[in-house]
């Protein structure tokens, strides 16, 4: 039992994030593998974000703020000389199960190196990259696999939304997000296309139609095309689509009130951009920088910054812990339209 | 009147058992051509579609020879259920329990059998390269099972009757 605590100690789930492993995680696991995490406290899978099997070493969980192992008994331990390693046959019998035995049916997943599994889970693949002509063709010899496990948490965009909205126009602001890796950016993305596409009542906003791009497959999670996350229902997603094309076909075939994209920053982008705000669509989309003057510095993103294109910035950080507002900035001005940080959420999901 | 009844009794039965092993020995070929068809199928679904295995196999059992089809069907459920089966796994156990029921032989089966151990963890290339194989040792067990045909299809088809005949002039 005091093995447990060691757990226990740091990590108490709150209530909001109680999302249950779920079957479509335990289905691809194997047999022996599912039983440990089975006979882990409910607790203590509830908190797990992530479960990694690397090929002859521990079988290893991440919770949110570290991770541990755990004995052929089950029972979590520190300790890796004790922990429960995982076999040739773990990483065989899970690719079967993950890939319902038809690796040669994924052959675009193995080049980007994860596979989103029904439920939106992802699970990364490491092994032997097969390179032909200087591209990736394929993974072989997968021996490391790590399941990240989704936690869709709703009402994170609640402090936002109010800031997004052009109440005399009618209309969403054009709005760049912008945070560190790992504080909960495409979360936040992702509740904010789910209540500005249902519609917010507490703004008065009835739902906008809404076109995302999701190139990584990771704000709906879709699975056979088909969303598994609830991104609103009057989303249209092109899974897995390069975002300048993605933007254009969705203009043209899509009639969108709004395009959300998720991390802009390449050339042709830019012009994609112009294309979306001259059409007369707003856009919402997030990138990788932790403060404007990070933004400044890159090239393609300064010249969408010069342009004016965007009418919000929105910051996150960690300066109250994951998944704080730290600023939101009226681009039209160059004013600060929050006072001080606001944490979204106590805990964040992931 | 009675030993008529029972002489005529013997050599029917006789004569049907004649008839069921020469039968064997005909449907044999034809249902290992009906495989060979099938997992030239399956390569089709793999190669150009990428289909996903549990789907090509049912849609392949709904496609094939009534007799072989329940492998497909069986091997493509369990991989449905999604219950920690692998291919192999589910391809064996479907081989285990619908073979004995057609005309194959355990040397068929183990061709076969082989042939799942590859099924599903490689690239399409790979994937047909193995069926490919196992379609070509089929077509030698096809050759061998018509000589086999053949040779004794006509023989157990006038042997049981003769038997009957003979049990019944040495009785009476």
């Amino acid at each position: 039992m005091s093995q447990i605590r060691i757990v226990h100690s740091d990590f108490i789930p709150e209530k909001d994030c109680q999302i249950p492993l779920s079957e479509e995680v335990l289905n691809i696991l194997p047999a022996n593998i599912r039983t440990l995490v089975e006979s882990l406290p409910q607790d203590v899978q509830l908190s797990i974000e992530e479960i990694r099997l690397r090929e002859g070493r521990p079988l290893m969980f991440c919770y949110d703020s570290g991770d541990f192992m755990v004995n052929s008994q089950g029972v979590p331990v520190k300790d890796s000389s004790t922990a429960y390693r995982v076999s040739s046959e773990d990483i065989r019998r899970m690719l079967h199960l993950l890939t319902k035995s038809s690796i040669y049916a994924l052959e675009e997943e193995l080049k980007n190196g994860f596979i989103t599994i029904s439920g939106g889970h992802r699970v990364g693949l490491t092994g032997r990259v097969v390179v032909e002509g200087g591209t990736v063709k394929t993974i072989r010899h997968i021996a490391g696999l790590n399941v990240r496990i989704l936690k869709d948490l709703h009402g994170v965009a609640d402090p936002i939304i109010p800031f997004l909205v052009d109440k005399k126009n009618k209309r969403i602001y054009d709005t760049l997000i912008i945070s560190p890796p790992q504080c909960g950016k495409t979360t936040l993305l992702r509740d904010l296309v789910r209540q500005l596409s249902n519609g917010v009542t507490s703004q008065k906003l009835s739902g906008y139609k809404i076109g995302l791009v999701d190139e990584r497959s990771e704000i709906a999670g879709c699975y056979e095309g088909v969303p598994q996350l609830d991104i609103g229902v009057r989303t249209d997603v092109l899974d897995a689509c390069p975002k300048a094309s993605g933007m254009m076909m969705l203009l043209r075939s899509m009639s969108p009130q709004v395009i959300v994209v998720d991390e802009i920053g390449r050339e042709e982008d830019v012009a994609a951009i112009g294309e979306v705000i001259n059409g007369g669509v707003s856009l919402i989309a997030t990138a990788h920088a932790s403060n404007f003057e990070d933004l400044q510095k890159r090239p393609s993103l300064k010249i969408l910054l010069d342009q004016n294109v965007f009418e919000r910035l929105i910051v996150l950080g960690r300066s109250l812990g994951v998944g704080t507002l730290e600023e939101v900035i009226d681009l039209t001005c160059g004013n600060s339209l929050l006072s001080h940080p606001v944490l979204l959420r106590k805990k964040w999901g992931g | 009147m009675i030993k008529i009844l029972a002489a005529f009794t013997v050599i029917v039965c006789s004569g049907a058992i004649g008839l069921i092993i020469a039968k064997q020995y005909s449907l044999r070929p034809i249902q290992l051509r009906n495989f060979q068809f099938s997992l030239q199928m399956l390569a089709t679904d793999i190669s150009y579609a990428a289909i996903p295995l549990p789907e090509a196999l049912l849609s392949l059992s709904k496609k094939t020879d009534k007799r072989i089809a329940d492998v497909f069907k069986l091997a493509g459920e369990m991989l449905n259920s999604r219950v920690g089966y692998t291919a192999d796994e589910a391809w064996e156990y479907a081989l285990s329990q619908i073979i004995p029921k057609t005309a194959l032989k355990s040397a068929d089966q183990e061709i076969l059998i082989n042939l799942g151990k590859s099924l599903g963890l490689s690239d399409r290339e790979d994937q047909i390269k193995h069926i490919q194989l196992a379609i070509t040792q089929l077509e030698q067990q096809i050759s061998i099972a018509q000589s086999e045909k053949d040779k004794n299809e006509k023989v157990w088809k006038y042997l049981g009757f003769c038997t009957g005949l003979m049990l019944v002039i040495f009785i009476i």
